[in-house]
């Protein structure tokens, strides 16, 4: 229904066959889905798009539709500052983020939409910046080699710390980092290089610590980063996704940023030989760097611009989203 | 008594208000405010790690710094930067980040008279648009006291410069149900009482003061409708993104 809503407004699709057409994503029920069309509506007419009488008129009749369904009052209000959130208080229930007992009431301390989970109650801000939680995939950028540790940048208040004993060996074997590990901590990660890692635990003044102990976390190399606000991005089982259609490797994190590039099969785990290795990294370097196909690269690039257009929308950047096909 | 302003309005009347959020899109939350002519912007950027030096480290910290338009900063920036901090921090809720620095930026783009309640409102609609927790809205309002003994709310460069006294006052913004039913049971009550920041320039007595505080308050009532109607109007724009 949702997809029909598209085709209706006239989304212009270009003629390439393999271009991925957007949907919405599967499982959503009609009303959100008007939803989201209805509140990108200034979006919309800032897009120009070319509609026909009766597509108007339909759109029309779909708002107003849809402004009769979110107007009544239901428990999932949206709350502003200092707006008391309706609370059963004979329940016992536990406040939750974005509230606060004010003279025996619960008020917002946060402008967003109210939600209970069990006996939990509180307010999911929206727009908010990234809250991460232990377990999160997140991908971020070195932005200094210090003392046995990365820090990299993760689009949150203070950078994240990767220990050097919290990352695989290149040789794969588990040993205690000696000293000349630590000199070579450039060979693995440098600065401004991108690395995907899995959050691990919160230091005693708030700051992430990180690990990427798997052989799927680790230094990204062949592809795009794309910036994002985070609450586009949901907390799923799968947050590393392969599109075969197009051999891309999809990374998901949860703080906004998301990696497109191409796709590697599994981390080899080369063997640096501490005489031999700077030779050996740029002659393999060499060979790979050629071997980037342009029709690759055009699918990074329309999957890197697909993604844009959904926080356009403010749509949720998911894989269903990405992958029907469409030809025209 | 009847009393007549320059544009027309009358005693109690503020002048049109515009108020849009997140215009800058790389700061986490900005707001821009206009009463009248003047306007003022501002912007949030924050939480980020670490305090000041003899700042509380178990509290989040909130830094200012005001832009004027023209000129060179000196000591009145630096009054309106204590003044607006002093404000802030006890709207927000200091306990949720320790040990961090909010960092709000306050540019001057046109002055028309009630600056720096101008600058409050806009720093107080930036600090909502980049999600970071309040008690409550501050909502500031100047009110004038001429030599006469009349009392004007929101004066322009021009009656301010005439008058004898004036006062800046911030109220904070009244504690709403968000249910149709539970809102008609707070119109019949008293406002709220309470006033956050009040700075006075010039002579007035004591009754004046207090007259001036009344009608502070019934005008901010009106400001925190508007306010509320701006983000209620916001929020659901974006919501349900998911």
């Amino acid at each position: 229904m949702g997809g029909n809503l598209i085709e209706a407004l006239g989304f212009k699709v270009s003629s390439s066959s393999s271009l991925p057409f957007f949907c919405f994503t599967g499982g959503v029920t009609p009303k959100s889905s008007l939803c989201r069309v209805a509140d990108n509506k200034e979006k919309m007419r800032g897009l120009k798009l070319p509609l026909s009488q009766t597509q108007r008129v339909r759109l029309q009749r779909a708002f107003e539709k849809l402004q009769s369904l979110s107007a009544k009052a239901n428990s999932d209000a949206s709350v502003t500052v200092a707006d008391t959130i309706p609370v059963n208080y004979e329940d016992a229930f536990l406040k939750g983020y974005g509230t606060t007992d004010l003279n025996g009431e619960l008020v917002a301390t946060v402008c967003g939409v109210v939600e209970r989970v069990n006996k939990l109650v509180y307010v999911r801000a929206l727009r908010a910046r990234y809250k991460p939680e232990v377990g999160d995939v997140v991908v971020g950028r070195v932005v200094e080699v210090a003392q046995k540790r990365w820090r990299l940048e993760i689009n949150f208040s203070q950078d994240a710390v990767l220990m050097l004993s919290s990352m695989n060996m290149p040789d794969g074997i588990q040993r205690r980092r000696t000293a000349l590990d630590e000199l070579n901590m450039r060979s693995i990660f440098e600065e401004n290089d991108i690395v995907c890692a899995e959050v691990r635990n919160f230091q005693h003044d708030g700051s992430l610590q990180l690990q990427a102990r798997s052989q799927k976390y680790g230094k990204l190399e062949k592809g795009q980063l794309l910036i994002i606000d985070p609450y586009l991005v949901r907390k799923s089982k799968q947050h590393f996704h392969h599109l075969e259609q197009f051999g891309i490797d999809l990374i998901l994190g949860r703080n906004g940023y998301i990696w497109i590039g191409e796709h590697v099969e599994a981390r080899d785990s080369v063997v640096i030989d501490q005489a031999k290795s700077i030779e050996q990294s740029t002659v393999v370097e060499g060979i790979n760097r050629a071997y980037t196909p342009l029709e690759m690269r055009q699918n990074i690039c329309r999957i890197a611009n697909a993604i844009r257009v959904l926080t356009i929308l403010e749509m949720e950047a998911e894989r269903r989203s990405l992958t029907t096909k469409r030809k025209r | 008594m009847e009393v007549d302003r320059e544009d027309g309005r009358s005693q109690n009347q503020l002048r049109p208000l515009a108020c849009s959020r997140n215009i800058l899109h790389r700061a986490h939350g900005s707001a821009s405010w206009s009463q009248g002519d003047t306007k003022v912007l501002a912007a949030v950027y924050g939480p980020k790690a670490g305090t000041k030096k003899n700042e509380n480290p178990e509290k989040a910290c909130i830094e200012v710094i005001w832009k004027p338009k023209t000129g060179q900063i000196g000591k009145p920036e630096k009054e309106y930067e204590m003044i607006l901090k002093r404000t802030l921090e006890s709207i927000c809720i200091l306990t949720v980040n320790p040990n961090t620095t909010t960092s709000i930026i306050v540019q001057v783009v046109n002055d028309d008279g009630a600056l720096l309640p101008s600058a409050i409102n806009a720093a107080c609609m930036a600090l909502v648009d980049a999600g970071i927790p309040m008690k409550h809205l501050a909502v500031a309002i100047c009110c004038c006291v001429a030599k006469s003994g009349y009392v004007i709310l929101d004066p322009t460069k021009l009656e301010e410069q005439k008058m004898k006294a004036f006062a800046y006052l911030v109220f904070p913004n009244s504690v709403r149900s968000v249910l149709p039913e539970g809102s008609l049971r707070v119109e019949g009550e008293p406002i709220e009482n309470g006033i956050i920041t009040s700075v006075t320039h010039g002579i007035m007595s004591v009754d004046d003061y207090f007259y001036c505080l009344e009608r502070g308050r019934a005008a901010s009532v009106k400001l925190s409708d508007f306010l509320r109607r701006n983000l209620q109007q916001q929020s659901t724009d974006s919501s349900k993104a998911g």
